[in-house]
């Protein structure tokens, strides 16, 4: 086996390099993997353009990594050598916070993130925390399982988390890395499934991935045109896209929920009139637990929901 | 839906996604098999 390893490092805000590393032991309480595949997601930016607290250089990006566990650090237990895992953005949680004691993981205060705090899968060798590692199930290949450790656990947790029932009205805002995704899970949720995107490129791939209605936001009010339909239950915000977050709350349901995944730092515009005479709400959702993700990783795997 | 790059072309891989081309996951590969 090879002394050393590739791997791509973010020197510098904006500046990624080719280097190779040489290869050692992992940690005492880590675990080595050899790299798979590792998807490229929008939050990777939080570490190209330092824009995540907490980022110094030269940093490795990267937290939707699939790889085989090649050696366990001193003192890791319930790991095999060979085990195809994954690990997404949160890197492990401590198990002493206040909210691990709540067993509120995904809220951790001192967690780690993959690829921003540590180095994560733009490489051949990654070293990982033992809890926040997942199994990748047998009939998932790595390349597919990759984008499901972020984007997919992400939409998926969202919308079971949302409060939306089967037969809701449930909008995706964004059909991008996130919100193809989206869609396909809202649809075989249940639910009534509103893809809003801007222009109509993409209203026969919405349609053809579980979408029952098309809204393009260029077109007209999208809130308006939402409301046509009844109103969402839930709007599952994942393009990184305030504006387009300001102008569609008014198409939420009563007592409907704007759930925003997609990252932006720019404020979302809302009136307390738009919040109180209909009983809405908008709020956050971060990823999920690993063990979520095993769900949705085991529930996937017979059928490629990706593709 | 999900389109690969080599660990090597991460950059070019990285500005695609950034510039909203990706159709729609973009995934690095290591050049083991996967």
């Amino acid at each position: 086996m090879s002394t050393k390893y590739k791997a791509v490092e973010v020197t510098r805000p904006g500046v990624f390099t080719l280097t190779e590393r040489p290869l050692t032991d992992p940690p005492a309480g880590q675990v080595r993997l050899r790299v798979e595949a590792c998807g490229v997601c929008h939050s990777d930016s939080g570490t190209v353009d330092a824009v995540l607290p907490g980022i110094t250089y030269p940093r490795v990006p990267g937290h939707e990594v699939v790889g085989k566990i090649d050696a366990l650090g001193q003192g890791v237990s319930g790991w095999k050598i060979g085990q195809r895992v994954g690990v997404g953005f949160l890197g492990g949680h401590c198990g002493q916070c206040q909210s691990c004691r709540r067993g509120d993981f995904v809220n951790c205060t001192n967690q780690p993130i993959s690829g921003a705090h540590f180095d994560g899968g733009y490489a051949e060798v990654m070293m990982a925390f033992p809890n926040g590692l997942v199994a990748i199930p047998e009939g998932l290949s790595s390349v597919e399982a990759a984008p499901l450790l972020c984007a997919g656990i992400t939409t998926f947790n969202a919308l079971r988390r949302s409060g939306a029932i089967p037969g809701d009205l449930v909008a995706i805002l964004g059909i991008g890395g996130l919100g193809h995704l989206g869609v396909q899970f809202a649809s075989h949720m249940g639910f009534k499934v509103v893809a809003v995107a801007r222009g109509a490129e993409k209203e026969q791939l919405a349609k053809k991935l579980g979408a029952h209605h098309y809204i393009d936001s260029n077109a007209g009010d999208p809130a308006a045109a939402l409301k046509a339909l009844g109103g969402a239950k839930v709007i599952l915000a994942t393009a990184s896209d305030s504006k387009a977050m300001s102008a569609i709350m008014g198409g939420l349901a009563t007592r409907g929920r704007m759930i925003v995944v997609g990252a932006g730092a720019e404020a979302i515009q809302v009136s307390p009139f738009q919040l109180l005479f209909s009983s809405v709400g908008v709020e956050g959702a971060l990823t999920g637990s690993p063990l979520i993700m095993r769900t949705r990783l085991a529930s996937v795997s017979s059928k490629a929901s990706n593709q | 839906m999900i389109e690969t790059f080599p660990l090597e072309k991460a950059e070019e891989g990285y500005r695609k996604m950034m510039s909203n081309k990706a159709r729609f996951r973009i995934v690095l590969t290591m050049g083991t098999p996967v």
